[in-house]
């Protein structure tokens, strides 16, 4: 991520944001975060972000609610790959979210900070496809 | 016949006068006062009639006699220093007097006194007040009184001088106010006296009042007066100390209650429902951190208002008038939670279930209502997703799970380079037992669901090649940090789609080659392949480590059996991995099996039907 990307993380759980923050800050990328769905509509709408990690148990609105906002043809994100990134593994959850066009659906518990970096980096690298970005196990 | 009066002697032819004419008629008579030429001192005549025994008179006795004695007699009257009484005749004349130059052979009449005057001639009713008060023929003013004797005629006169009569009324008045001011003096004098021993104590007392009215209990009277005064201070200083206790009791209660109070907010708080709480007129008394996180209302902007002027909550599209709540009385409860109650405030709207129930202070009537409120948000979304019960849980476990791990690694990687070696071996162990759990997690949720006939696979017609060359590629790295060769032998040509769950199945085959990596020696191997044989393919993963004893293998496949690994240490599977891969092959409709010498090495293989052409056709091709 050599030019500065710009990154939203939606995520609720304090813990999760920071440890992303942490290790993408390394990297030199300043991830920007919203702690609830409807946070993460209203800075989406408001930025122009170069991908969009999106939890899916949120507060106010779910991910998928988010997701659908984002995808609606008249959302400023409608062109903004969107990453799920989240707990949930249940495949009918993933179907549904690549269905209304989500860019990717990875498991937070399968990939340590580091490599969520990287999948996120060789994503907008162009170096991974969707296909690449989906959770590579899925016992739900 | 007065007493000591002399009778001049000597025989005289008796003119008529009243006085002889008195005593012919057989009375006394007594002549006017006159002054012999040879006298100083005035005389009278008394003329004594005598009678025989029929009571006519034969003679008449004539006695003369000097007033010396009178005035003699007057002058003995006390009249203070400077009083005198005299005696005057009807002409004014003095014939009596202490001061034998006033008396009237003087000459001087004195007639013009009204004392004199208007007593002779109209009695003493005649006299005025200020007929009293005059100059005196000495040319002093006097006061008077007089008296008339009437059957001579003479007025009796007594003068002081006024000076006399009024300086002691002077002295007296004089008197009178030394008197008041050594009176005044003395009541000065003993309100000093009073104020020092009466009004003191009581300034003390109020003083002592005050200080314990601005809280210094600690202040006691000393009063020793031994009067009423000490037991007044006696009962205040007792007051007092039974108010210094009391102020101790309160204390320490209130501290207590506050401690209390102090642990039930930090509760409240800490609760991760929204909580507030009102009294009888809805008015709002607490607001929890949570509620504030739920409705975006700040605490600030709640206490104090009326409930349904600060929350919102809907059924639906109706409002719910949590304020009429209040009125219901006793044991009324209400709990609210089907799906479409929601807290609304502006665009935000936020599913919740709904608890209100009365604060009913032990045997008293409603004092309040506390609404308790969850964000429902998650819970309906798994609701949403129709995710099961499994399904929340590993949601939830994963998440600080993932935490977990994610710290580990960070820390891994950034001490990496200056943790000693044990501790690095301790933190290395750390994330390794992090992993265990989270793969025990998975595979207990697993186990749940296979056991409550749950687990569910989503088949679709795939090349198992392609999901096998995936898995491989993620499991390269552990295989190189085991230093194991990690193979697969490629069939020569593409072989038929089968029915798979891409991701189960990757799932059977990680078990396996992780069993491998596992149970296999450094510098071993692990091969896969893929090969078809009577419309089954059939992979299998063969290693060349210690094998499984002939008798544990017929318990392989089932839960928690472990066969004791020798090897790569630290990691001790679940005894779950098979058990689970033997239900995900059984639910593709495909066997799993092993074969296995003890110290030669191990194939694990499982079969999976390939895709029928109705199957293709109904599913169609997935990528």
């Amino acid at each position: 991520m050599a030019d500065a990307k710009r990154i939203l993380l939606v995520e609720d759980d304090l813990f999760i944001r920071e440890m992303y923050q942490h290790i993408f800050a390394k990297e030199g990328v300043i991830l920007e975060v919203a702690e609830d769905g409807q946070e993460g509509i209203d800075l989406a709408e408001a930025g122009q972000y170069d991908i969009i990690l999106l939890d899916i148990m949120l507060p106010k609105k779910s991910g998928i609610e988010v997701l659908t906002a984002l995808r609606k043809p008249e959302a400023k994100s409608l062109k903004t790959p969107i990453i799920l990134l989240s707990n949930l593994g249940q495949a009918s959850v993933i179907k549904e979210a690549f269905r209304i066009g989500a860019d990717g659906y990875l498991l937070k518990t399968d990939l340590l900070p580091r490599q969520v970096y990287e999948k996120v980096s060789d994503f907008l690298a162009g170096k991974l496809t969707k296909e690449d970005m989906l959770a590579s196990q899925s016992v739900d | 016949m007065a007493e000591g009066q002399s009778l001049n002697q000597g025989v005289s032819i008796e003119l008529s006068s009243p006085a002889f004419d008195q005593a012919k008629k057989g009375d006394d008579g007594i002549s006017k006062a006159y002054f012999p030429t040879d006298q100083t001192s005035p005389q009278v005549d008394v003329y004594s009639p005598i009678t025989n025994e029929q009571g006519s008179v034969i003679g008449i006795i004539k006695s003369q006699v000097t007033l010396n004695t009178l005035t003699q007699i007057f002058s003995r009257l006390n009249l203070g220093k400077d009083g005198v009484a005299y005696i005057v005749d009807d002409e004014g004349q003095i014939i009596s007097h202490p001061q034998a130059a006033k008396i009237a052979n003087q000459h001087v009449s004195i007639l013009g006194r009204p004392v004199v005057n208007k007593l002779l001639k109209g009695g003493y009713a005649s006299l005025q007040p200020i007929d009293h008060y005059y100059t005196n023929e000495s040319n002093v003013p006097v006061v008077s009184s007089s008296n008339l004797i009437s059957s001579l005629k003479w007025v009796a006169v007594v003068e002081q001088p006024e000076s006399k009569v009024f300086g002691q009324l002077l002295l007296t008045r004089n008197l009178l106010l030394v008197g008041m001011a050594i009176g005044l003096l003395l009541l000065v004098v003993i309100a000093l006296a009073i104020s020092n021993g009466l009004a003191g104590p009581i300034m003390e007392l109020k003083s002592s009042a005050k200080r314990i009215q601005q809280g210094d209990l600690s202040s006691r009277l000393q009063i020793h007066t031994g009067d009423e005064l000490q037991d007044l201070a006696g009962s205040f200083n007792a007051m007092a100390n039974e108010l210094q206790e009391r102020e101790a009791h309160l204390q320490q209660t209130n501290s207590s209650l506050k401690l209390e109070r102090d642990r039930q907010e930090t509760l409240l708080q800490s609760l991760t429902d929204g909580v507030l709480a009102v009294d009888g007129s809805g008015q709002i008394l607490l607001f929890n951190k949570a509620a504030e996180v739920i409705t975006g209302i700040i605490v600030n902007q709640a206490v104090g208002r009326s409930i349904d002027e600060v929350v919102h909550f809907f059924n639906d599209t109706t409002l719910l008038p949590l304020s009429q709540y209040s009125d219901q009385q006793d044991e009324f409860k209400l709990q609210l939670h089907q799906r479409g109650l929601t807290f609304r405030r502006g665009r935000i709207s936020v599913p919740v279930s709904l608890t209100v129930s009365p604060i009913v202070p032990q045997g008293r009537s409603t004092s309040g209502w506390v609404v308790s409120f969850r964000d429902m948000t998650k819970e309906h979304e798994f609701e949403a997703m129709k995710l099961d019960f499994v399904s929340m849980a590993a949601h939830e476990l994963r998440t600080p799970l993932t935490a977990l791990r994610g710290y580990l690694s960070i820390i891994q990687e950034e001490t990496e380079k200056i943790l000693p070696e044990p501790v690095r071996v301790f933190l290395n162990r750390s994330m390794i037992s992090a992993n265990q759990l989270a793969s025990l997690v998975e595979n207990l949720l697993n186990v749940s669901r296979i056991e409550r006939g749950v687990l569910k696979v989503d088949l679709v017609p795939l090349q198992i090649e392609s999901m096998i060359t995936e898995t491989l590629t993620n499991l390269m790295e552990v295989a190189r940090q085991n230093q194991i060769q990690l193979t697969f032998d490629q069939p020569e040509k593409s072989l038929p789609p089968a029915m798979i769950d891409r991701f189960r199945l990757a799932e059977v085959l990680t078990n396996l080659v992780a069993n491998g990596i596992t149970y296999t020696k450094r510098g071993g191997w692990v091969k896969v392949s893929l090969q078809l044989k009577e419309h089954q393919l059939i992979t299998s993963v063969t290693d060349n480590g210690e094998g499984i004893p002939a008798a544990s293998i017929p318990h392989l496949f089932t839960k928690f059996y472990r066969v004791q690994a020798s090897l790569a240490q630290g990691s001790k599977g679940t005894g779950l991995g098979l058990f689970i891969s033997k239900a995900i092959v059984t639910a593709h409709h495909g066997t799993i099996w092993v074969d296995s010498k003890e110290g030669k090495g191990s194939t694990f293989s499982f079969s999976i039907p390939v895709a029928t052409d109705e199957e293709i056709k109904s599913m169609g091709r997935s990528a």
